[in-house]
């Protein structure tokens, strides 16, 4: 059953699932470019400089890739099924339809999930290649709450696509971009160490807040 | 008999606008149900009721012994569910569709689906989404009839569907039904398709009591009579007014038809009581769409 959600959830994103993968291999590609390029031009004291001194960031447009991913994936996925209605077709699959949102919702948020721990991972190596390990440890703690904020955009666009309700969705929304938002404010380098662990727990409660819209939808009397 | 729906006092509104108040209605196993009603008379509010898409405002209602608005997925497994307008996941192709929806049905059978889907022509890895709407009813009753489900609910399967296919569809559904053990629950607009199906009929108007009986039962005993409108002189013409015993009347040029359930005889008495001239009475034979009419009357 749950292979069988999976096909049909893949089928759905599978297209901009794979376009998301090209574009953030593309982003770490470039920001691989970019280091060489860097060092290629600059001494390497002047880098050096610039970055443990001054504090500049070079992987800031990392930030928001993830984020747009996310948001296309939930409205890959839950748009199609609020078209003329048919999430009336996936409630009446015999699955309970809590499972039903839930496997959905998971299946979602792992592909996206799998996108974020790539970014994570290549950006490590990336940085590995050119500067100490510290240095690489030091932009995966930086990207973390960025990459958080991407799971948080699918949440968000998810609950908004299912919600019945106008006025509801508008809520789903705007804490959903007051996550993002919050997640993505720090400019400088491991914003939120040893506080991140906070608001990501939080945060957690997006994932069963998925039960909300479609009980919603099912107990409507319009 | 096992009743496979039951609705108890069913009550429902959308705003201030009630669709039904108290209704009941039985549908025993093994027999084919048609729910006929003029647009807007709340058809697909009930399927939705049925299926527990909507939450009625009071009452009971009950599919294969569970309430509707929760009914398990054991229960779901055995309900073959055809949505208005063919409703069906576009994203995916003939092929794809097929192997999603077998994954949930043990007693699937896939070369009766695909039986019905070669009729189109098509190759398998065509997606739903370009389609026809008639090549999609097709793919997604073919996927219905694939499910072999103990209860049908059909919401105007006939949608999109040329008289060709309609036919084939009718032969695969009575084909469905022969051994006794299944139940058809279907809306249509074409009634006369009904005519040689249906076992029994519910008439739905909206805000009023649905009227329940035998599809043998309501051709014989309800009839149509007509009449040519005489004036004489400067007396205006009187017109027959509905009551318990007229149950609707037409008026087309100068002939005036009657509605009934009583007798040529009875109807001739209660129309003179109404002070009408009905010589010339006559008994019109119906098919059940004349009586449809005739019965809920024109717009």
């Amino acid at each position: 059953m749950f292979l069988s959600i999976l096909y049909k959830e893949w089928l759905k994103i599978r297209i901009y699932w794979v376009i998301a993968l090209m574009l953030n291999l593309f982003v770490i590609g470039w920001l691989f470019l970019g280091l060489r390029h860097l060092f290629i031009i600059e001494h390497a004291e002047m880098i050096w400089y610039q970055i443990f001194e001054i504090g500049t960031l070079h992987y800031t447009h990392v930030k928001y890739f993830l984020i747009i991913t996310g948001m296309i994936i939930g409205a890959a996925q839950f748009i199609p099924e609020m078209i003329g209605h048919r999430f009336r077709l996936s409630l009446h699959l015999p699955i309970g339809p809590n499972v039903l949102v839930l496997w959905s919702a998971l299946i979602g948020f792992i592909s996206v999930g799998v996108l974020a721990v790539l970014d994570a991972v290549l950006l490590y190596a990336v940085i590995g290649i050119y500067f100490p390990h510290e240095a690489a440890q030091s932009a995966f703690l930086t990207v973390l709450p960025w990459l958080w904020a991407g799971l948080i955009a699918y949440m968000g666009t998810a609950l908004t696509a299912m919600e019945p309700q106008l006025s509801r969705k508008l809520v789903y929304l705007a804490i959903a971009g007051g996550f993002v938002w919050f997640f993505c404010s720090g400019h400088d380098y491991e914003s939120y160490n040893r506080v991140l662990w906070k608001p990501v727990l939080v945060s957690l409660l997006f994932i069963p807040a998925v039960f909300l819209p479609a009980f919603r939808y099912r107990n409507r009397s319009l | 008999m096992e009743n496979v729906i039951e609705i108890k006092n069913l009550t429902h509104c959308y705003g201030k606008q009630i669709i039904y108040e108290n209704l009941n209605l039985t549908v025993p196993q093994g027999r084919i149900f048609g729910l006929l009603g003029k647009n807007g008379a709340g058809k697909t509010t009930l399927i939705k009721i049925l299926m527990g898409f909507l939450r009625p405002t009071s009452g009971a209602c009950r599919v294969l012994g569970e309430d509707s608005h929760n009914l398990s997925p054991a229960a779901r497994r055995r309900i073959g569910l055809l949505f208005e307008g063919h409703l069906a996941y576009d994203f995916m192709s003939i092929a794809q569709i097929e192997k999603f929806y077998s994954a949930h049905y043990s007693a699937w059978n896939r070369s009766l689906y695909f039986e019905l889907v070669d009729r189109l022509d098509l190759s398998y890895d065509h997606l739903i989404k370009n389609m026809s709407c008639g090549q999609r009813s097709q793919v997604v009753l073919g996927l219905i009839f694939a499910q072999n489900p103990d209860l049908m609910i059909l919401d105007d399967y006939s949608m999109g569907l040329d008289a060709g296919y309609r036919r084939l569809f009718l032969d695969y559904l009575r084909e469905y039904v022969k051994d006794g053990s299944k139940t058809v629950f279907m809306t249509s607009h074409i009634v006369q398709d009904l005519e040689n199906l249906v076992n029994d009929i519910f008439f739905l108007d909206r805000g009023k009591e649905i009227f329940q009986t035998s599809l043998d039962e309501f051709m014989s005993g309800f009839k149509q009579f007509r009449f040519i409108k005489n004036g004489s002189g400067s007396m205006p013409i009187k017109m027959p007014y509905k009551d318990d015993v007229i149950i609707n009347t037409d008026n087309t040029g100068n002939m005036i038809s009657v509605y009934s359930f009583e007798t040529g005889a009875a109807v001739s008495a209660h129309l003179k009581g109404q002070g009408i001239d009905v010589s010339g009475l006559e008994h019109v034979p119906m098919t059940l769409e004349d009586a449809f009419i005739g019965f809920t009357g024109k717009y």
